[in-house]
């Protein structure tokens, strides 16, 4: 049936079985050609393809307030498995949430885990932070990604996050310093799929930090990120 | 998508954040109304999350499944309100004009929407919106004859000739993949 008319005349058919305008009747007709036919349903899947296209071109837009909130609730999804959200979250806000951790961090003199609500900014955190704050978004080896901020400060200090990393697992903070020296500062642990957020003071200055890395166990970089002023 | 079969918390999560614009924004292109909007997102993501096992990559893109999910839903959610949805011509303009779109979002929908965009334009406004009006509204041919106030040939004629327009603008260039639908992850 390869090239007849009767392939020809069913073109039409099969723009609306694409499109689901056929009456029964007509569908089934279609249906009956398609069962014998070995080039029309090749033709019908590239009309799929173009009518799922129309449907794509809907903007997307940002649901109400709330939105979420709600439909985890119907999920049962608790809220507190839910990690930031990256595409609104702006770098100020992970700055001011670093800023408040890093006071918790230096009090205690080690690394910190990210929690709510606590902590004032730290010494030199305050009002001038343009040329003291590099920061850089963690490009994942694999689906991982995140963000890093380094503030040079005394000490100098520095705040990552880590989203999509796919794994829960204990991780290694290592940096690079700008002359080629490697630094491991610390170890922190992801959450079920690969969510975690991490802070430390620093045993160099914050500027002489070029890139950051994520490192798995087994030695595997999920993430990596080249700093920037 | 491999969390999805799982149903842990933090594939769910992950899940909406990435398709909720895009189910929202079809939602509310299709009905217009914020709050009946929410109600069809809400729906369509918890559907496709909850048949997420059954998913089959072989047949289409995720997107282009949880979409589907979406317009269904959106058109039910028309005809029980028997409101009027929004015009085709608003419809395609939305998604023409459309600069709003996050990275991530670009990346989703990069391979389809600078062709769609193109072919649509390429088609005469009477077949688009008859393309539209079936493709999105899930309008039938009697149907369109009647809103457009055309006899029922016409509005066949105008859905085929629209539709193989777009097609062919869509087409791949020697037998590889089209890209109208594809391009994203499964």
């Amino acid at each position: 049936m390869t090239g007849t008319p009767s392939c020809e005349e069913m073109r039409g058919e099969l723009a609306e079985l694409a499109l689901g305008t056929l009456t029964g009747r007509e569908r089934a007709a279609v249906l009956a050609h398609l069962a014998n036919c070995p080039r029309c349903p090749a033709e019908l899947e590239q009309l799929s393809l173009a009518a799922d296209a129309l449907v794509r071109l809907a903007p997307p837009a940002e649901p109400p307030v709330g939105f979420e909130v709600r439909l985890f609730d119907r999920l049962g999804v608790a809220p507190l498995a839910a990690p930031a959200r990256r595409s609104v979250a702006p770098a100020r806000l992970l700055l001011a949430a670093a800023a408040a951790l890093v006071a918790v961090a230096l009090a205690f003199g080690a690394g910190w885990v990210a929690s709510p609500g606590v902590g004032t900014p730290p010494r030199g955190a305050g009002g001038d932070f343009a040329g003291r704050l590099a920061s850089a978004r963690l490009v994942g080896h694999g689906p991982a990604d995140g963000e890093v901020l380094v503030y040079s400060a005394d000490p100098s200090w520095m705040f990552m996050t880590v989203a999509d990393a796919g794994r829960s697992t204990e991780v290694t903070c290592e940096l690079t310093t700008r002359s080629g020296r490697t630094v491991r500062v610390g170890t922190f642990w992801l959450s079920r799929g690969g969510y975690g957020a991490w802070g430390t003071a620093l045993p160099v200055p914050g500027d002489q930090v070029r890139s950051a890395r994520v490192v798995a166990p087994d030695g595997t970089v999920l993430a990596s990120a080249v700093l920037r002023s | 998508m491999a969390g999805m079969a799982h149903g842990d918390d933090a594939s769910a999560v992950a899940f909406v954040r990435r398709y909720q614009r895009r189910v929202f924004g079809l939602a509310i292109s299709m009905i217009g109304d914020a709050g009946a909007a929410e109600d069809v997102a809400q729906e369509a993501l918890i559907r496709a999350w909850r048949h997420a096992p059954v998913f089959d990559a072989r047949r289409g893109s995720v997107t282009s499944w949880v979409l589907t999910i979406t317009r269904n839903l959106a058109i039910d959610a028309l005809r029980m309100r028997r409101a009027v949805p929004t015009d085709p011509d608003d419809f395609v303009g939305l998604g023409l004009v459309s600069g709003e779109r996050s990275p991530e979002e670009r990346a989703v929908s990069a391979d389809a929407f600078p062709q769609v965009r193109s072919a649509l334009a390429a088609v005469p406004v009477e077949q688009r919106r008859a393309l539209v009006l079936a493709a999105v509204y899930g309008r039938t041919a009697a149907e369109i004859a009647e809103s457009e106030a055309i006899p029922l040939g016409t509005a066949k004629t105008r859905i085929r000739a629209g539709m193989a327009k777009l097609r062919t603008a869509l087409a791949p260039a020697d037998g590889a993949p089209a890209t109208g639908g594809g391009g994203d992850e499964r």
